[in-house]
């Protein structure tokens, strides 16, 4: 007979942010919080909204085809992982200095920079991002 | 009454996998610094898959019933269960210079149409294609 366990938070016993989930080959786990994405956003930068999103308390426009994405839950480090796609543009994390840095990308936001096809800062009317990684 | 559960691993009742263990649409995990909560089902991904650009077979997939060709470097994986709306978040990437890049109209709720293209941005089929879909199902 199928159980069902209704529950309103799921709580690792030695470590809180820590549950392990048997895997779909039924050999390995997998951590289910690591595995979760902390963030996404489906964002319309032309004429500023979002759309829809998880854990965003919201997006700055800052220039042309350069906005600010803010999470509600901060991550816990500036070394997660984002992927941002939009319609015929290329993105990328923003450079916030001549030199490469990673002051574009914190635990409280990540700066993106969108361009067309000659490479010139331009809006998206659809761009796409999420975010893996641990939350503080 | 609010409910806590307090577990190491979670598998299904017969103990031999979790494949078959259903979550509540409104679950939350505690999060990796014990502070946070993060809604489990809002962070699953919903459709994911990997195929090479040149043919339409799925070598692997979550969520994907099939996988159309529209022409060189133009794809539209068509989801199994339908996504609620059109503004959840995709993501899609592909070897070599093989650059992700949305199609106007693409997102729609039974799949998700997009584009591989070229650093001087022409179409391009490419091997190891992948996408991502997050946001929430129908």
């Amino acid at each position: 007979m199928a159980s069902l366990l209704k529950v309103d938070a799921l709580t690792g016993v030695t470590t809180a942010g820590s549950i392990s989930v048997t895997g779909e080959g039924n050999s390995t786990t997998t951590n289910l919080q690591q595995g979760l994405a902390k963030a996404w956003v489906n964002y319309q930068q032309n004429t500023p909204a979002v759309r829809d999103s998880l854990n965003i308390s919201g997006v700055t426009d800052t220039a042309t085809g350069r906005y600010a994405v803010a999470y509600t839950n901060n991550m816990n480090n500036a070394l997660y992982c984002v992927s941002c796609t939009s319609i015929n543009f290329h993105n990328h994390i923003e450079n916030a200095s001549a030199a490469n840095s990673e002051a574009s990308m914190t635990t409280g936001d990540c700066d993106f920079m969108g361009q067309d096809s000659s490479n010139t800062n331009a809006d998206s009317a659809l761009t796409s991002i999420s975010v893996l990684g641990d939350l503080a | 009454m609010t409910s806590q559960l307090n577990v190491d691993t979670i598998v299904d009742k017969a103990g031999s996998g979790g494949t078959n263990v259903k979550v509540a649409n409104n679950a939350v995990a505690v999060a990796e610094g014990g502070a946070a909560t993060t809604n489990v089902v809002q962070g699953l991904a919903k459709a994911w898959g990997h195929f090479e650009g040149g043919d339409t077979t799925l070598d692997d997939s979550l969520n994907t019933t099939s996988l159309l060709d529209h022409g060189s470097g133009d794809f539209k994986p068509n989801f199994g269960n339908n996504m609620a709306s059109i503004n959840y978040a995709g993501a899609f990437h592909a070897t070599d210079t093989g650059i992700g890049s949305a199609v106007a109209g693409g997102y729609v709720t039974n799949g998700l149409r997009f584009y591989i293209r070229t650093s001087a941005f022409g179409l391009i089929d490419k091997d190891d294609t992948t996408y991502i879909v997050n946001g929430d199902l129908a």
